[in-house]
This record gives structure tokens, sequence and C-alpha cells, in this order.
């Protein structure tokens, strides 16, 4: 990299030259009208030198936010967060029954939802205890506009910054609630079945994307037809929290006057949730090349894999694995975990 | 920006030079370069008391982006003002006695 005092030193020589006259005279006396545009350009100079320097070296090591959040993207890396779970102490002190049913709202003291994780009935004048899980459903209904093969939904992300944790999709084609199965890149799908496919860009914004049926030719899934609803459940975080036990809960509503008495109080933590990959976790994956490094995989690519690093010097080979191995010789400990080769050279 | 005589032979800086700097300097805006804190900011003068020292700040200032002015005689630089009914005060900066500069924010 060439710094902005490397460039001022070179003005500094070209101007020592006499031809420059008076000019280089006002420049030896520190002339800002000389100075202050020479220093401006040479810190667009460095500047430019920057990028340039960055540019030869993105080739092999991934430097750019951006070039690490496309790597990423091609990557199929989601941001996607867990949620934190906790168990609380329920106290019932009124003298009627408290049912707190499936997906009920109780925010903490910091005003994040918990939403009840299974239907809890607490009797009169006692305690029982509930699992509560930090998320809220976000509901998106979508109505199909046109007729296209891999239809794209584009989700926008929340307006309060939580992050995505899960996703569910249903259409109720035939009277029936139709759940869409996540299919990464339409992997092992069959024809008519219901899946999508989610994929991310540059700017960590999802987008879902559906199947495509084009007669015979294109076939990956089910391709909705045009005015079909879809409801799109989306489960929201706010990702990796700081809560202990003793924590207290409120209710975000409450239906009866026997509910102002509920007492909830974090007894256990089961997750405390986590947050989508940051960018300094994502720089460190965008040092692998891709998810398929040439490691041997169980069952799978060793024949590939040793053909790839002998090349032509052996005249046979045959790889089977544990699997192969045992159909033929039977059953032995020993074969645990091991592959067994046969190979032949011979020297030319 | 500025206009020198080509044909001038001379290389001597002369009080016309350092007039045409400080009109320059007045002219440009704090961080108006790039990478540089270079400028002043008259405005800032503006709703301040006289006894703040700013007057002596905005001098240093000026000093310290035209070192030519720390070369010459201090005696030679000068600021003086003439209050103008109803409510102006005009500041000038004078080189030399010969020169003079008005500040005009």
């Amino acid at each position: 990299m060439t710094t902005k005092a490397e460039f001022l030193a070179a003005a500094s020589v070209e101007l020592a030259n006499p031809q420059y006259d008076k000019i280089a005279a006002l420049y030896q006396a520190q002339d800002p009208r000389i100075i202050a545009s020479i220093g401006a350009m040479a810190q667009m100079l460095e500047l430019y030198s920057v990028q340039q320097d960055l540019a030869e070296t993105e080739v092999f090591v991934k430097v750019r936010d951006a070039t690490i959040l496309a790597d990423a993207t091609l990557k199929g890396i989601l941001p996607l967060a867990k949620s934190a779970q906790v168990q609380a102490l329920v106290t019932n002190s009124s003298s009627s029954t408290i049912t707190l049913a499936y997906g009920r709202r109780l925010l903490d003291d910091r005003g994040r939802v918990w939403r009840v994780a299974a239907t809890l009935v607490v009797p009169a004048n006692s305690t029982g205890t509930v699992l509560l899980n930090q998320n809220e459903l976000r509901t998106i209904n979508h109505t199909i506009a046109n007729d296209e093969p891999f239809y794209t939904i584009a989700l926008l992300s929340n307006e309060e910054g939580l992050y995505l944790e899960n996703i569910r999709i249903k259409d109720t084609l035939g009277s029936t609630d139709n759940l869409y199965r996540y299919a990464p890149e339409f992997m092992n799908v069959l024809d008519d079945e219901r899946v999508y496919h989610l994929e991310t860009d540059e700017a960590r914004q999802v987008t879902i994307r559906l199947g495509a049926q084009d007669g015979a030719s294109l076939v990956y899934g089910f391709q909705p037809p045009v005015n079909t609803v879809l409801t799109i459940e989306l489960t929201e975080t706010s990702g990796k929290l700081a809560i202990s036990t003793g924590a207290s809960f409120s209710l975000e509503y409450s239906n009866n006057a026997d509910e102002d008495t509920l007492k909830v109080i974090a007894t256990g933590i089961n997750a405390l949730g986590s947050n989508p990959l940051s960018l300094s976790v994502l720089r460190l994956l965008s040092r692998y090349n891709a998810l398929y490094d040439h490691n041997a995989v169980y069952l799978s690519d060793f024949d590939f894999l040793i053909r790839r690093y002998h090349g032509d010097s052996i005249n046979f080979l045959a790889v089977w694995n544990e699997q192969l191995h045992e159909q033929v010789h039977g059953y032995d400990v020993v074969n645990i975990k091991r592959g067994a080769i046969n190979y032949l050279t011979i020297a030319r | 920006m500025f206009t020198l005589n080509p044909n001038a032979q001379n290389t001597a800086i002369n009080a016309e030079d350092i007039q045409s700097m400080i009109t320059h300097w007045l002219a440009t805006p704090v961080n108006g370069y790039l990478g540089s804190d270079y400028g002043c900011d008259a405005k800032s003068l503006l709703q301040k008391a006289l006894h703040s020292g700013i007057a002596d700040a905005f001098i240093a200032k000026m000093k310290k982006d035209i070192p030519i002015l720390s070369v010459i005689p201090q005696e030679n630089i000068g600021l003086y003002s003439i209050p103008e009914p109803p409510d102006k005060l005009r500041l000038f900066i004078a080189i030399a006695g010969v020169t003079t500069i008005e500040i005009n924010p």
C-alpha cells in the first residue's frame, strides 16, 4: 500500500524542480492554496491504494463485508436465530382455576415477549411449572400473483429488529391445511410435493422460493396456482439474552381479575438463545472453500478422492466401504469405520 | 482558484500572495479538503463573549493552517474592527499595514 506521506513526498520531489518557478517557492513556504489541494489528492490516492490492495488479496482471503455476506449467501448460510427458553413457576393465589393456553403472551421486565410452550392449568391456590419461549409469531398472508416457476416471496425484515427463527408455510387448497416442507435446493423432492427453499442475499434479506411445475420438463415439487393464498407464519426472536433465574414475567393482557394475581418467576434456564452468525464468524467460515472441501464423507466419494490425489499412477483401483465389505465377508467389529482399498501399480 | 502571472520571473513572496492565502483560508470551510482540517469557521465567532478567547483561537488556527504567517514578524499582522451602526462589527486582518482583508462570514 502507498500511503499519503509517500504520495506527498513524491509531489515534493516534483515541486523541487526549478521549472515550477514561483509555485515551487510558494510550496516551500507551505502556501495552503498549493499544499491543501495536493494533500487532498494524496489522501484520495491513498484511499484508492487501500482498495487496490484489498482487491489483490480478496481472491485468496475474503476481506470486505459485502464479499463475506455474498459468500455466506452462496453457501446457503441463513441468518436464523434461536430463541431462549425458561422454566417458570406459576403461583395462583386466587380461588379459581387459571389456564395459560399455548401461545399466551407474557412480558419480561425488559418488555420482551415470551410465549407459553405448552398449555398449563393451575388449580386454585396452587402452583405449576410452565415452559416459556422468547419469540413472537408474525403471520403474513400472501396471494400468488402470477403463474411462475420458482415463485419467490421476499420476507420483509422485522421492524423491531427481531431475528427470524422459524418459517411455517401452508395453503388451504382442497379445504385442508397443506404444510410446505423445507427442502434446501429442492433436493430429493417428489412431483407435487409441497416444498420451499430459502435464500438470502448480501443485505441478509430472506426470500422464500417455491417449486416449479412446467409441464413435463421442469418439475421441482409443487407450483401453487394463481390466487392461492399462502399463510406464512414467522417465528421471530431477540436471539441471545442475558436472563437469569428469578426473573419475573407478567401477562400481556389479563382476561379477568383472577389472572391479575398470577405470579410467574423463572426457576430454570433451558436455553439462552443464539443470534444469527455474526460477520466475524462468517468471516471465518468464508475461509473454507465451499461446503464440500474434498474430504471423504461417510459412505461416499472414497474412490473419487483417491483417484483425485493419485492421478493416473494407479492402473487398477477398487474401493469399497464397511457396508459392502460386510455383505461379502460377514460382520466383524474390526471393520467399524474402515474402508478397504485394492490397488495395483505397475512401474513404467 | 487563484492566478499567478506565468511570465513572472520573480519568485519572491509578497504581501499580495499572503493576502490571497488568507482569502483562500477564509473562503474554505473546515474539512473542506479531504484528509485535512484546513479552513476556518468564521460564523463560530458570532454570539460569543468578547473575552472568551475565541478570537485568539481563530488567529492561532489561521497561523497553524498558513505556516508562513508564523515566519513573518508578528507586529505585521493585526486584527481590527470597525463598528457599523446599528448592529454590525466589520472585522479586518491587516498584513504589513498595507493589505487589508475583511472577514465576511
